[in-house]
């Protein structure tokens, strides 16, 4: 189990730095930031100036180095357009982030689950009917779509919910439901074809024989066996819902990590747009990293292979 | 009484026929494909069907209302836009840059991908290790987020998109040609090619890529919905299509601002787009179903 958590972590430690290194190319790719600092009357010398003063004169491996002698020590530099710490800039962001995917990723589970196995349960009812044909119009509707639709239903029509911007509860339902219902149809398609299953095992059958009640078959008996893709699924959805937020968070005005970093590219500010990708391709990793442990502990017959 | 006479009617005896001719064949869903062959015919001969072009307005003619409603201009269908330009054209060009988008890149990275999960899977060592790596990483940053990035480096521009495009879709390919390269390396017949004296590029062509080949086909049916949505979204974000062609991301950025006053603008390009993706999703699933069924959990 040692080496195990020791290769994991290595694997870690190896994404991170290709995803900087691949971030910080593309952001030396995309443009001259001294150049968007000055106005455009500067003289040339003025904008070498700017640029050896931020170190952007130095040869491209000088600078990756010490970007990354820094970083590991918590220092990932300063906004090159706001003056403040990038760290400090992204992590200010996350509580807001954080709200939206919580709530959302608690609806999707509070919903998606129960009615996947429910569906799985009543195949080929009206009910299982219904939630197929809801997964599947709600797969097709891309996220900025729903956002829109939904401001135009209950911002604009009903007028009871806010269009845009974080203020109290009310805000947050409109961007939470877009991102919600995005993994919640997921997960209903995911938990039903699993359920579908394993419901069809001998030991299922047993547990009926046994006359269980039929709500401890479908969840002690079935779930439990079920689980396993959709708690792999919903790991991966945590990072897919950030990706995913930073169109939502667009759409509703959002002050979350996404517009930090749309933004920040746009401005050419590195090291703000460097902290930011690298923080949520940490949350993924980590993320991947603790969904590898779930498993042992939601499956025994893996943790005695390990 | 007459109610329950209409109802005894039994369905005319050609609709049965139909519908049992398209079960016997396992046809494609009736409507979606319906959609999907509507969405051709406007992506082709954008140039024939539009009755307006897409990207000059008179603004004079402004935020007119779709027909039907108060003060709409007959010869504008689904009304027109802040620019004064006509929404049912734009639609119908925008039809054109997404099967545009979609063909090409889909079709680059199906070879492109397919190429390097082949020789990933065939040659294994390093070259697995690295080519595994690489998409691992390029699936641990969120997409969206890489195509931001490099929208920013290359620009707006149609090629760019499709750059962006192959860049993000590439690692599916290339993780499931070299899982069924893998797979199919076992079998008996490689062994005897290769006995045979087949150098690894004959037995690559002739005997591994037919085998993967429905594979990757499902993959690219599958994928038309999503390019269409990322292409969209791009265009949303200000990131994807410049503002000289007509998409339905960027007529729904347009629209989207003036929702409550003139929703017309930004809830037809949704309605498009979401009659389209679901309509590619159906037919997606029904070419899998037919050539690879296994493939349900992708």
């Amino acid at each position: 189990m040692g080496r195990q958590l020791a290769a994991a972590f290595g694997r870690v430690v190896v994404t991170l730095f290709v995803a900087s290194l691949v971030v910080f190319l593309l952001l030396h790719a995309s443009g001259d930031p001294a150049r968007l600092l000055v106005p455009w009357t500067a003289t040339p010398e003025r904008v070498a100036e700017i640029r050896s003063s931020l170190g952007l004169d130095r040869p491209l491996y000088v600078q990756y180095g010490k970007f990354v002698s820094h970083a590991i020590r918590g220092d990932f530099g300063e906004s090159l357009v706001f003056r403040r710490p990038a760290m400090e800039m992204v992590l200010s962001r996350f509580p807001a982030t954080f709200e939206v995917i919580g709530v959302a990723l608690g609806l999707a589970l509070l919903f998606g689950i129960p009615l996947g196995v429910y569906s799985a349960h009543r195949r080929g009812s009206w009910f299982d009917k219904s939630a197929r044909a809801f997964a599947a119009v709600g797969q097709g509707i891309p996220s900025f779509v729903m956002g829109i639709i939904l401001i135009f239903i209950f911002a604009l029509g009903l007028r009871v919910l806010p269009t845009s911007g974080r203020g109290g509860i009310t805000h947050l339902i409109l961007p939470a439901l877009t991102l919600a219902i995005y993994v919640m149809v997921a997960l209903l398609r995911l938990t039903r074809s699993s359920m579908i299953d394993v419901l069809g095992t001998e030991y299922i059958k047993l547990a009926r024989l046994k006359g269980l009640r039929e709500s401890r078959i479908l969840w002690r008996h079935g779930f439990r066996n079920g689980a396993m893709p959709v708690v792999t699924f919903a790991g991966i959805m945590i990072v897919g819902m950030i990706g995913a937020g930073v169109v939502v968070e667009a759409v509703f005005a959002w002050p979350g990590v996404g517009g930090l970093i749309v933004s920040s590219v746009q401005a050419r500010d590195f090291p703000v747009a460097m902290a930011g990708v690298l923080v949520i391709t940490a949350l993924y990793s980590v993320s991947a990293f603790v969904i590898d442990l779930l498993y042992g502990w939601l499956d025994p017959r893996i943790r005695r292979t390990q | 009484m007459s109610a329950r006479r209409v109802a005894q009617v039994p369905p005319l005896r050609w609709v049965l026929g139909l519908r049992s001719f398209w079960k016997q064949h396992r046809l494609p869903p009736a409507l979606p494909l319906l959609i999907v062959i509507v969405f051709l015919v406007c992506a082709v001969f954008a140039g024939l069907i539009a009755p307006h072009p897409q990207n000059q307005g008179e603004l004079s003619k402004r935020l007119l209302p779709p027909t039907g409603m108060a003060k709409a201009d007959s010869s504008y269908l689904l009304g027109t836009d802040g620019q004064g330009r006509d929404i049912l054209s734009r639609l119908i060009y925008g039809a054109r840059m997404a099967l545009l988008i979609s063909i090409v890149s889909i079709a680059l990275t199906a070879a492109l991908g397919t190429f390097i999960g082949l020789l990933a899977g065939l040659f294994g060592g390093k070259l697995d290790m690295v080519v595994m790596r690489l998409v691992d990483v390029s699936m641990s940053i969120p997409a969206i987020l890489i195509a931001v990035l490099l929208a920013a480096v290359f620009g707006a521009s149609v090629q760019n998109v499709i750059i962006i495009v192959i860049i993000l879709i590439w690692p599916a390919y290339a993780r499931l040609v070299r899982g069924e390269t893998l797979s199919v390396k076992q079998a008996d017949y490689v062994a005897l090619a290769r006995v045979a004296g087949c150098s690894r590029l004959t037995i690559m062509r002739r005997h591994i890529l037919p085998n993967v080949l429905p594979t990757v086909l499902v993959l690219m049916s599958l994928h038309v919905a999503l390019v269409i949505v990322m292409e969209a979204g791009l265009s949303f974000l200000g990131f994807g299509i410049p503002p000289k062609y007509a998409t339905w991301g960027s007529m729904i950025q347009q629209g989207y601002q003036q929702l409550q006053t003139s929703w017309w603008v930004a809830v037809f390009p949704c309605i498009v787009i979401v009659l389209t993706v679901i309509s590619f999703n159906i037919l997606g699933d029904w070419v899998r179903d037919r050539l690879d069924p296994k493939l349900r959990q992708v």
